[in-house]
């Protein structure tokens, strides 16, 4: 069949055959002139038809219902720009909240980081804190100890240098204890401290009366708290002994100085 | 009074107001789908004042029933609602669509109904691009050349006008109305092509 013999109404009725139909949409396709123009003249002659049919007024109502229909159908075919906006919203929103939990991870990681931190300088300060008290502690009892040298009661005893560089101090002792201020004090051997014993009336053995370490400048200060039978202290002696001291002395004696 | 003679009667009233009535028809079919894509429910409501007659008149000759026509109507005013946005007035007029999409949405109502199963009937596509492209004429070519239609249709031997009708409004292909009219499947062809023939003479196609 060619271009010309064709029903091209039967086309736009719907109602070709099938074979002549994909025929026509190939021609239509390839904008067949024949073709083209042949739908459309048909396509104005079922438009034409159709203004013949009788006349049949809609009931009042159809106009209002059409109307709500509308207001409550689904969302109208959006715009281009629109229809993009809402096909790229759902990977935004993965991709936001994506950055969301990186952003929360990120807070939380940085957050636990934080309390540790702080944890670290609540125990810095606490240990901060213990030092100071201690240092008071100290301080209080050599305020005491030094309180206690000008009291009666209190005898010392002087190592006084005979040469250069010798070691030099004082041991005060009274009732309730002791205080060594020495200077020039080398350092004791690897591995050992300084103990300083006190020597009795009557008694065959030395008291040990503590241990102590000198600073790196050679000071070194002393306090004993206990109670001590001042007057029957005729000597002291320091030696080096292993720390933490020992009941009876066993190292070389460094000073030596008898109680006035 | 038919549509036909509805629309002739508003032509011709607004021929004698205006110099160019079907220009100022398509103004106001292009501002009123303009309208109606921005989602003016107003315009829409228009453009039924228009042709909610010619639709749901069509309808009717299709379905044979009032409430089933009251259906299509909505259905075709709800499509032309979603599918404004896509109007192109430089392509083709609104009439061409609203008629093809109301005979395609009343067929497959009539078919739905009756659960008539065809491989026959094949709408064509009812989107306005689509559609749009086949069209480029004026839809009222005129008032003459529409009466002589209406009277070619009224000269036609009856049994033209059956299997032209069957065809039309029905959807039925060619070998389907020679099985329903008992008829050789050759006379139904000769008598459609008689009777398209005849028409096409009519509006000087």
């Amino acid at each position: 069949m060619t271009c010309q013999e064709r029903e091209f109404e039967l086309y736009v009725f719907g109602t070709v055959e099938p074979g002549e139909r994909a025929e026509i949409d190939a021609h239509l396709e390839r904008s067949c002139e024949t073709c083209t123009t042949g739908v459309a003249k048909a396509r104005r002659l079922s438009r034409g038809l159709a203004l013949t049919v009788p006349h049949e007024d809609p009931p009042e109502h159809l106009r209002s219902d059409i109307l709500r229909a509308i207001a409550q159908s689904t969302p109208r075919e959006m715009p281009f720009w629109h229809s993009v906006l809402w096909r790229l919203s759902f990977p935004v929103s993965v991709i936001a909240a994506l950055a969301l939990l990186v952003i929360c991870i990120g807070f939380f990681t940085e957050v636990r980081s934080l309390n540790r931190e702080a944890e670290t300088l609540r125990i810095s300060a606490r240990q901060q804190r213990d030092i100071e008290q201690k240092l008071l502690q100290r301080l209080a009892v050599l305020q005491d100890a030094i309180r206690q040298i000008p009291t009666a009661g209190t005898r010392q005893a002087a190592f006084v240098p005979k040469q250069p560089k010798q070691p030099s101090g004082h041991v005060y002792i009274h009732s309730r204890g002791l205080l060594l201020v020495a200077a020039g004090m080398p350092k004791p051997p690897q591995g050992r401290t300084y103990e300083l014993w006190l020597f009795a009336k009557g008694q065959p053995a030395p008291i040990p009366a503590g241990v102590f370490d000198p600073d790196n400048q050679g000071h070194a200060m002393h306090v004993l708290q206990e109670r001590i039978a001042v007057a029957t202290i005729k000597q002291i002696a320091i030696t080096d002994e292993p720390p933490g001291g020992v009941s009876a002395p066993t190292g070389k004696v460094l000073l030596s100085a008898a109680v006035k | 009074m038919s549509p036909l003679d509805l629309v002739f009667v508003g032509v011709a009233l607004a021929a004698a107001r205006e110099k160019d009535p079907y220009a100022d028809a398509q103004r106001r079919d292009r501002e009123e789908m303009a309208a109606t894509a921005r989602g003016d429910h107003r315009a829409l409501g228009h453009l039924y004042d228009r042709y909610g007659r010619l639709v749901f008149s069509l309808a009717v000759r299709v379905v044979e029933d009032h409430h089933d026509a009251e259906e299509v109507t909505q259905d075709v005013f709800l499509r032309l609602w979603h599918h404004a946005a896509a109007f192109d007035p430089r392509r083709g007029d609104l009439i061409s669509w609203l008629v093809a999409v109301t005979r395609n949405r009343s067929i497959d109502h009539l078919r739905s109904k009756v659960s008539r199963e065809t491989d026959h009937w094949v709408p064509l596509p009812e989107g306005f691009e689509a559609h749009l492209r086949l069209v480029s004429e004026p839809a009222i070519t005129g008032v003459e050349a529409a009466q002589r239609l209406d009277r070619a249709l009224a000269a036609l031997p009856s049994t033209h006008r059956t299997v032209l009708e069957l065809a039309y409004y029905e959807g039925f292909a060619q070998s389907e109305i020679a099985e329903r009219l008992a008829l050789p499947l050759g006379t139904v062809k000769t008598w459609t092509r008689t009777a398209l023939q005849a028409l096409r003479e009519a509006m000087h196609l």
